[in-house]
């Protein structure tokens, strides 16, 4: 079941209505059952994965809260890990490393392909687990004494797919404590999965529509409409990505949860550190905490030199590395990680020259950021090459051929061309809402009247301009 | 929640259907007469007295059968149409406009069974489809696969996914409906020959998995308007041929491979005819397989495919004598018309 079927709105009105019938302590268990159904009705095959990872690191947690010896204690976090992360890569890499060691070994062994299928948003519920455990066994909180609470949280059904990863310390006292949703609440959730299903549904299906087939017949194009399909999928990409979480927070509002924040203008970014700060914030934020600091405190204990070059280089290209295996199995994504490692590393082993060069350009400092600004999108722009192309030799094809070949007899007609341009204003229409936060303030306190027409407006738009017919899942329910 | 917004929330879901019929019935009116199907209904309606054989179907037809080349044929067929929506049509012209043909030479390419047809059905051109559908008997009539609002109250919102109507008007592709409309045909001049081998395989594939790859097969509402529609043709005593129209064998291989067999095919559409009988099966699937020439795309037949095929066709149906010279036309002044250099 998608966000985007009647199915999954028959199951959201109907949760909610009961939600507001049933006594505040019970509310959970309301939310829990939907998570269950939600789940079940996508993925009923794997709903034992999800049991099992719920079982496991709720009882794993206990464990880990009620026992004195520190040795012990990281026993338990291991054994926990292990379940979760086992789980995570067995689903994710068994087929893929089955087939790599076909290939390329010599053994006449036939290996067992299992065909196996991800369950649903395992990646995502992995990495909220994980943290949970982890900060368990730091102190930073007490493991959840309430089963039923920690199975939502693990559930819960807005987050699932596709996050974001919201943190325990943020999620499981809004579960503990369930409040009556409020008519703001109401309006905000509102509000946001408008935004959100605008951003998903007019922007990023539509802007599909043009790079969809040059994507999958690139080698007929000249360079200029490849280049120009780049631009177009990192719109269409972050327009999809975003929308899905603003429909995500705004679907948990309307039930008076918060979730975590995943966006914040990510292409205005003047550095890739910078972008991370702006893009699925809660992946950079869980992987900061969990793989980057461990990682340099790690390598901190065992250097004497504070400035030496690994400190500033082997943080980011692990910590990136993770996260091109997370978002899937294959070179292209290890390729793709290392290359936003490296740009890590370069934007720290320059931010303090930049910050001397901004200050001493004083008033003309805008063209230093303007030009790093350029740099940064263009480099996120080539990078997302690797994200859609289906391999590393179809990606470095495709920017050979963006280098190489400056035109082709295939051209492409006024309709996709004027089309695309209409959605990309309608994309600055949609950034300029977010960034001055038309909903969240300024509509706040004016009239019913204008309040109102600006929901016709995004709703009528989205009637209008959405495209239905060919509707294509969120990208990052693959992950 | 206190009782006033529960008012606020019932006004502003009533306001919204109220603008929805108001700014959807302004959307119908403005683009109903520019669509593709308007354009191709409004030149039948002038001459469907001198019509005695009409194709119909849906894009395979209007760009395969060259009825202008046959005189008194008409190919009566648009981009995306389903058997509802021929259904209705020809109940419309049999019942209400006294249309007779004599012949109706009906497609059954596999695609038109599937599922996804279902979703085009409310969707496509609703300005067009809405004084014809009747989207209330279609509920009554079968199950609605897979939605759970009914097709007739997802006909309401006829500005859904309007935008490519919009888009079409304002930047058509191509010139593709020339008007006067040469008899409904719409030729296509582009050709696969220009491309390589493998270009025409994987563009075969390509298309054959974007189609067939993510529907079931046989979907009950197009099986039970298809049905209707023979059964309507039958009791207004109109000759009944079946098509299947010609693609390209990389497109072919990929259909069988997601889909289904072309033997399969053909021994389905006959069980599912059971006892109603057909007058003439024509099946010319592969009648061009390995000549990327006579294809605009891997299912679409262009300008050149066009011709022969329709000679062909005619040729099958003489042969098949389901009529006399004098029904087809006259006399021995019948004769295949083609418009040739010499």
């Amino acid at each position: 079941m998608s966000f985007i079927s009647i199915e999954f709105a028959l199951l959201l009105l109907g949760s909610m209505v009961v939600y507001g019938l049933v006594p505040r302590q019970w509310r959970w268990s309301v939310l829990l059952v939907s998570s269950y159904l939600f789940y079940g009705l996508s993925n009923w095959q794997n709903l034992w994965v999800l049991a099992l990872i719920t079982l496991g690191s709720y009882f794993i947690a206990r464990k880990i809260t009620g026992e004195p010896e520190a040795r012990r204690k990281r026993g338990w976090l291991v054994l926990g890990l292990t379940l979760v992360l086992g789980v995570l890569i067995f689903f994710k890499f068994y087929d893929y490393l089955i087939l790599a060691f076909e290939n390329y070994s010599n053994l006449d062994v036939p290996l067992p392909v299992l065909g196996l299928v991800a369950p649903l948003g395992i990646a995502f519920s992995s990495l909220q687990v994980t943290a949970y455990l982890v900060d368990v066994s730091r102190g930073k909180l007490e493991a959840s004494s309430h089963l039923g609470h920690y199975a939502l949280f693990v559930a819960f059904f807005p987050q699932q797919v596709a996050g974001p990863i919201t943190r325990a310390q943020k999620l499981l006292p809004q579960i503990a404590y369930l409040l009556p949703v409020l008519p703001e609440e109401l309006q905000a959730g509102f509000q946001r999965l408008l935004l959100g299903a605008f951003q998903k549904f007019v922007i990023a299906d539509r802007l599909a529509n043009f790079t969809a087939p040059i994507f999958a017949d690139y080698q007929a194009y000249s360079s200029g409409v490849l280049l120009a399909n780049l631009y177009v999928y990192a719109f269409q990409i972050y327009s999809d990505f975003a929308g899905y979480s603003n429909i995500a927070i705004g679907i948990a509002k309307l039930f008076g949860v918060n979730l975590a924040e995943n966006f914040r203008q990510p292409y205005l970014a003047l550095d890739v550190a910078d972008f991370w700060n702006r893009w699925h914030i809660s992946l950079s934020n869980w992987l900061r905490d969990y793989i980057f600091y461990p990682v340099m405190r790690f390598l901190r204990t065992r250097s004497k030199d504070n400035r030496a070059w690994w400190l500033i280089w082997v943080p980011p290209l692990v910590t990136m590395l993770v996260s091109g295996l997370w978002h899937g199995a294959g070179p292209k994504f290890i390729i793709w990680g290392l290359l936003h490692g490296v740009m890590l590393a370069l934007a720290a082993a320059t931010s303090r020259w930049r910050k001397q060069v901004t200050e001493k350009m004083g008033k003309a400092a805008w063209v230093f950021k303007l030009v790093q600004w350029l740099l940064t999108f263009h480099f996120l722009v080539f990078s997302w090459t690797f994200f859609y192309l289906k391999g590393v030799l179809t990606a470095t094809e495709y920017l050979r051929l963006l280098f190489s070949r400056v035109s082709t007899e295939t051209v492409l007609h006024d309709q996709a061309i004027w089309g695309t341009l209409v959605v990309l204003g309608l994309y600055l229409f949609s950034e300029i809402v977010v960034y001055y936060q038309v909903f969240t303030q300024r509509l706040e306190h004016a009239p019913l009247w204008i309040r109102w027409g600006v929901y016709y407006l995004f709703l009528f738009l989205i009637m209008f301009m959405g495209n239905f017919v060919g509707s294509k899942p969120f990208i990052y329910e693959f992950f | 929640m206190k009782l006033k917004n529960y008012f606020r929330i019932i006004v502003f879901i009533l306001v919204f259907f109220v603008l929805n019929h108001f700014i959807g019935r302004a959307f119908v009116h403005w683009s109903r007469y520019e669509s593709e199907y308007a354009i191709t209904h409004r030149e039948f309606v002038a001459m469907q007295d001198q019509v005695w054989l009409v194709f119909l179907g849906d894009s395979h037809v209007q760009k395969g059968a060259k009825a202008g080349d046959i005189p008194g044929a008409y190919t009566l067929a648009a981009s995306s149409e389903t058997y509802p929506h021929t259904y209705y049509l020809m109940k419309h012209y049999l019942e209400e406009k006294d249309f007779k043909p004599d012949v109706a030479v009906v497609e059954i390419d596999p695609l038109g069974f599937m599922e996804v047809q279902v979703d085009v059905l409310s969707m496509r051109d609703p300005a067009f489809w809405d004084i014809y559908l009747n989207y209330l008997a279609i509920d009554a009539n079968t199950e609605t696969v897979g939605d759970l609002i009914p097709t007739f109250l997802q006909a309401k919102f006829s500005l859904l996914g309007s935008w490519d109507v919009v888009l079409e008007k304002i930047w058509p592709i191509e010139k593709q409906y020339p008007e006067p409309l040469e008899f409904g045909f719409v030729p296509l001049q582009t050709t696969m020959a220009e491309l390589n081998e493998q270009k025409i395989e994987r563009d075969g594939i390509h298309r054959a998995k974007s189609h067939f790859s993510e529907g079931d097969y046989l979907d009950e509402t197009m099986v039970t308007y298809f049905l209707k529609l023979i059964d309507l043709l039958q009791a207004y005593d109109v000759k009944i041929v079946l098509v299947w129209y010609p693609m390209t064998k990389p497109y072919y291989d990929g259909m069988e491979s997601y889909y289904v067999s072309g033997e399969a095919h053909i021994d389905t559409v006959e069980e599912l005819l059971g006892q109603r009988q057909v007058d003439l099966i024509l099946d010319y699937h592969d009648t061009f397989f390995g000549q990327p020439e006579f294809f605009s795309d891997p299912d679409h037949l262009n300008i050149w495919g066009a011709e022969i095929f329709t000679e062909q066709f005619m040729e099958d149906f003489e042969n098949a004598d389901l009529l006399t010279v004098e029904e087809m036309g006259g006399g021995l002044e019948f004769r295949f018309r083609r418009k040739t250099e010499n």
